[in-house]
Order: structure tokens, then C-alpha cells, then sequence
């Protein structure tokens, strides 16, 4: 049975989120600008996905229009719980204002980032 | 322009919207209106995450900006005890990273009372300008701090 979640401006700065599980795959979808001020929203969020028997989880970055290291620290996470609980991590690339914060830090190359993810 | 706010999460998109819409009605590029956003985010960060720690009541967050021989110069201060090398750091330490990166300048000062990040960024209106790159080069190569205040950002 499929989930949602479906949060528009979380907080004061236009941020949006859409969780959605579907069977084994849970997909977050993050709109606007992801800073500290959407951290907990967006952390809440991915604990939900393992609240069901989640073996992918998709993380769309491609809404997002900015992103600073409060983010990326959450992506992070992400990816570190996703690995400890053996579920596959798929990113979808955000655009070049996104991308380039995980650039400077050298994480792009380090995060399973795909074009566009499996639905 | 001159803002007060509460150092707590939702002042950083507040004062990032605040200095990017100077920087935009100052005509900087689009690509340098994203190097104030990332940069100033990261610097307001910085002061909600670490500036009161030790503070039993929410500090406040101060943001000035204005435009100065072509470049726009940010500051962003606190009232605090400083940035001090913490473990646990909930920043990732790449915070300090992102905007020696991006800024054309990065300088921090800190007195004792307060930590100040001064952020310079270039209006010019064409990118590919001769100074640019070195100067750039020279803020992410900034590591050794002024009286080691980068310490925090491991």
C-alpha cells in the first residue's frame, strides 16, 4: 500500500517536499531551497522510509533550486543509513547551482547520483 | 542594507534572500548572485549553528551588506563566543570550504566578543576578468585563518 507525504513550505523559505513509497521503493522529491531551515523536515522524511520494508530509496534532487552544506550533510546521512541498511541509494541529479556544492566538496563523485531515477 | 536577526534557522534563507536580492538590483551576474547565495547561507549557518552554544537564550545574527569599488562586500557577525574546534560538528566542516570556494575574498576576524566573516564578491559585469581567478585562488587557499578561527570547521 502506497504512502505519501506531501509537505509545502515546511518553513518560512520556499521549500517543498513529496515522500511517496511504492512497494519496496520510497522517493523523496525536494523542491526549492534546501538549507538548515528544511534539515529536520527533510530528516524526518528519509526515517520514514524505513518505517516499511524499503530496499530503494530515490532522492530527486532535480527540483531544487539551491543547496548549501546543511543539505548536502543530510544527503549524506542518507547515504551512510541507506549503506548500514543495505538499501540502495539512487540520487537524481539536481541542476548545476546543486551540483556544484557536491563539486567543490568533491562529492560528486562519491554519491550514486543518476540522470534520472527508476520509477 | 543592515539586517537583525535571531541567530535560528529560519533567519538563513531570510538573510540570503535579503543579500542576493542586493546583489541582483547591484547587477551582478547570475552566476555570482549564486556565489552570494551558497557563501552567505554558509557564513549565517555557521553563526546559528556555533556562535551560542554555550548561550542559555538564542543569539541574534547580523548581516550587512553593501556595495564598495565594484564589489560587494558582505559581513556577517555574531555576538557570541566564537568559532571553537568542536567534534561533533553538525556543519561537516565544509561550510568554510563552500565559501572560500566561491567568494573573491574570505576574511574572519574575532575579537572576543564577536566572530565577523567578511565575504567580497565581484560585481563586474562580464565574467573572465584578469584579476578574478587569482583572487579566487587565493580565498580557497585561505586556510590559515586569522587567529585560527577556521578551526571549527574540522
Amino acid at each position: 500500500m502506497a504512502i505519501e507525504h506531501d509537505i509545502e513550505s515546511a518553513h518560512d523559505g520556499p521549500f517543498g517536499l513529496h515522500a511517496a513509497a511504492n512497494g519496496t521503493t520510497y522517493r523523496v522529491t525536494l523542491r526549492g531551497e534546501f538549507d538548515l531551515a528544511a534539515v529536520h523536515v527533510v530528516e524526518d522524511a528519509l526515517e520514514r522510509a524505513y518505517e516499511g520494508e524499503v530496499r530503494v530509496l530515490d532522492i530527486d534532487l532535480a527540483p531544487l533550486t539551491f543547496l548549501d552544506s546543511s543539505g548536502l550533510r543530510v544527503i549524506l546521512g542518507a547515504a551512510d543509513r541507506a549503506a548500514s541498511s543495505g538499501v540502495e541509494l539512487r540520487l537524481r541529479r539536481g541542476g548545476e547551482t546543486v551540483q556544484r556544492v557536491f563539486a567543490i566538496t568533491g562529492l560528486d563523485k562519491a554519491l550514486p547520483f543518476v540522470d534520472e531515477p527508476c520509477t | 542594507m543592515h539586517l537583525t536577526l535571531p541567530a535560528a534557522a529560519a533567519s538563513v534563507p531570510e538573510a540570503r534572500h535579503a543579500v542576493v536580492e542586493l546583489a541582483r538590483q547591484l547587477g551582478a551576474r547570475p552566476s555570482t548572485v549564486a556565489d552570494v547565495a551558497l557563501a552567505v547561507s554558509e557564513a549565517c549557518t555557521n553563526v546559528v549553528l556555533h556562535a551560542y552554544r554555550e548561550h542559555d537564550e538564542p543569539g541574534v545574527l547580523h548581516v550587512d551588506a553593501e556595495a564598495r569599488d565594484g564589489m560587494l562586500e558582505v559581513v556577517v557577525a555574531d555576538e557570541g563566543g566564537g568559532l571553537r574546534p568542536r567534534e561533533d560538528s553538525p556543519g561537516l566542516g565544509m561550510g568554510m570550504a563552500l565559501m572560500a570556494a566561491v567568494a573573491s575574498g574570505l576574511q574572519l576576524d574575532h575579537d572576543g566578543a564577536a566572530t565577523r566573516v567578511h565575504l567580497t564578491f565581484d560585481l563586474s559585469p562580464e565574467p573572465g576578468e584578469a584579476g578574478e581567478a587569482g583572487t579566487r585562488a587565493g580565498a580557497a587557499g585561505d586556510d590559515a585563518a586569522p587567529d585560527g578561527a577556521l578551526a571549527d570547521r574540522d
